[in-house]
């Protein structure tokens, strides 16, 4: 993992295959149980320029069970950038003095990349615009592996905005290393963009469309929702999205639905307590795949 | 070797400019308004079949120039004249990349608030531009902006 160590994540494909078997074997061990102070005595910056609850409070829930402690703001308002026209690339500098590490978050496409130019210490990309967030990948393949006992072979549906979704992009993009079957459910307005499907062509991932989730459901190990982002398309989607209780009861018994959260009206709360409810321990996964990650940077 | 171009006394040719492209590159050198320029357009041509050319009085491209220009006109020859004379003559080829001379179109890209960076490669017999940043792939119609 000499890729991570001293060096941080900013995009997935900076990793092999075999880092990333590596790291969820970690994760898996913090899962279990192991318990390290890697950052006993280190300052991390928690730089969120935008907000995004979830992975803030993961990371530093991560970060202090490691035994560090963490410096920074939760969104950009507060900050000299926003009240007093700081530079981007100064506040860099700026938060390179003050701490041993950064996880960060930023609205513009390739401001991770960007810190980990300017800035010596390890960068964490917790999230650039629409273009990476490698840790929500990494738990989301954590999340496959632990429920079905692998990820090669796994017959996984995406529901949801397979256009625009930057998960979802992201997922399809790992799921060339593992050689999943793809169920590819999205209303026509949202379907995957050619230049996507060209590349699965070329690694020999098979995949299929379907319109409604009702067509595959008794196919899938792992389904993995998404929020349609309505801001996205105009007018009314002719379709039947979402999941109900009623389409579960032809489910394989080891489906298990995934989401990235925050949910709306696409997965009812009476799922909740079924056991294909698999998205909440899927957020809690967040906290160990992080554990591992900052362990293998700062520690090994 | 020497020899005689056209009309030009003092200025630069290029020569076997892929077909449609000489706009681009009057467009980047923003030549519109200023020095006297003859464009040839779909001219028969031995090697592509068909090219563009861009001839420009009393001018030179400085080495940034050149290298977006390349871009846009890989395989062109680029040819400086002096007194009827060739005094230099380059064939252009794609660069493997370009720093802060491409505006990167995505008004997302944190390149608009540092440097910009493009990689450029060939993916099924076309040039794609790739942003360092951003990620984002685009084709040379979809530049428009540029830093020079």
């Amino acid at each position: 993992m000499q890729v991570l160590k001293n060096n941080g994540l900013i995009a997935l494909q900076d990793l092999t295959k075999q880092d990333i078997l590596d790291l969820l074997s970690h994760a898996k061990q913090f899962k279990d149980g192991l318990r390290k102070d890697t950052l006993n005595g280190r300052v991390i910056a928690s730089c969120f320029f935008e907000a995004s609850t979830r992975t803030r409070l993961s990371f530093e829930s991560a970060v202090a069970r490691l035994g560090g402690k963490t410096i920074g703001f939760a969104d950009s308002g507060a900050t000299s950038q926003a009240n007093k026209g700081e530079s981007f690339v100064d506040t860099l500098r700026m938060l390179n003095c003050y701490a041993d590490g950064l996880i960060m978050r930023h609205p513009n496409d390739g401001a991770a990349r960007l810190a980990s130019e300017i800035m010596t210490i390890p960068v964490v990309n917790a999230g650039d615009g629409a273009n990476q967030h490698p840790t929500q990948t990494l738990l989301d393949l954590f999340s496959i592996q632990d429920s079905q006992g692998q990820l090669d072979g796994v017959n996984l549906g995406l529901m949801g905005d397979l256009k625009y979704s930057r998960t979802i992009h992201s997922l399809i993009s790992a799921s060339k290393l593992f050689n999943m079957r793809l169920f590819l459910i999205a209303p026509p307005e949202l379907r995957i963009e050619s230049e996507n499907l060209h590349e699965l062509r070329r690694h020999g991932i098979s995949y299929s469309f379907h319109s409604d989730a009702s067509e595959v459901i008794d196919k899938l190990d792992c389904l993995y929702l998404t929020r349609l982002q309505k801001e996205r398309f105009n007018g009314e989607l002719d379709c039947n999205y979402g999941i109900n209780l009623e389409l579960l009861s032809r489910a394989k018994p080891n489906l298990r639905i995934l989401h990235p959260l925050p949910r709306l009206d696409e997965l009812p709360a009476a799922i909740d307590d079924t056991p294909y409810a698999y998205y909440f321990q899927q957020a809690q996964n967040g906290v160990y795949v992080r554990q591992a990650l900052l362990d293998i940077i700062f520690g090994g | 070797m020497e020899k005689k171009i056209g009309a030009i006394a003092n200025g630069v040719n290029i020569d076997h400019i892929p077909q449609g492209n000489a706009w681009y590159i009057i467009k980047l050198l923003k030549l519109q308004r200023k020095y006297p320029v003859g464009i040839g357009l779909n001219l028969p041509s031995k090697r592509l079949g068909v090219k563009d050319l861009v001839k420009i009085e009393n001018y030179r491209l400085t080495e940034e120039q050149l290298k977006l220009v390349s871009v846009f006109a890989a395989g062109a020859t680029y040819s400086e004249i002096e007194n009827y004379q060739v005094v230099r003559k380059l064939q252009l080829t794609i660069p493997e990349s370009v720093e802060d001379l491409i505006i990167c179109p995505n008004h997302r890209c944190i390149s608009h608030q540092h440097r910009s960076r493009f990689a450029f490669k060939i993916v099924r017999d076309k040039i794609v531009v790739n942003c360092h940043y951003c990620e984002h792939n685009y084709e040379l119609e979809n530049l428009q902006e540029f830093k020079i």
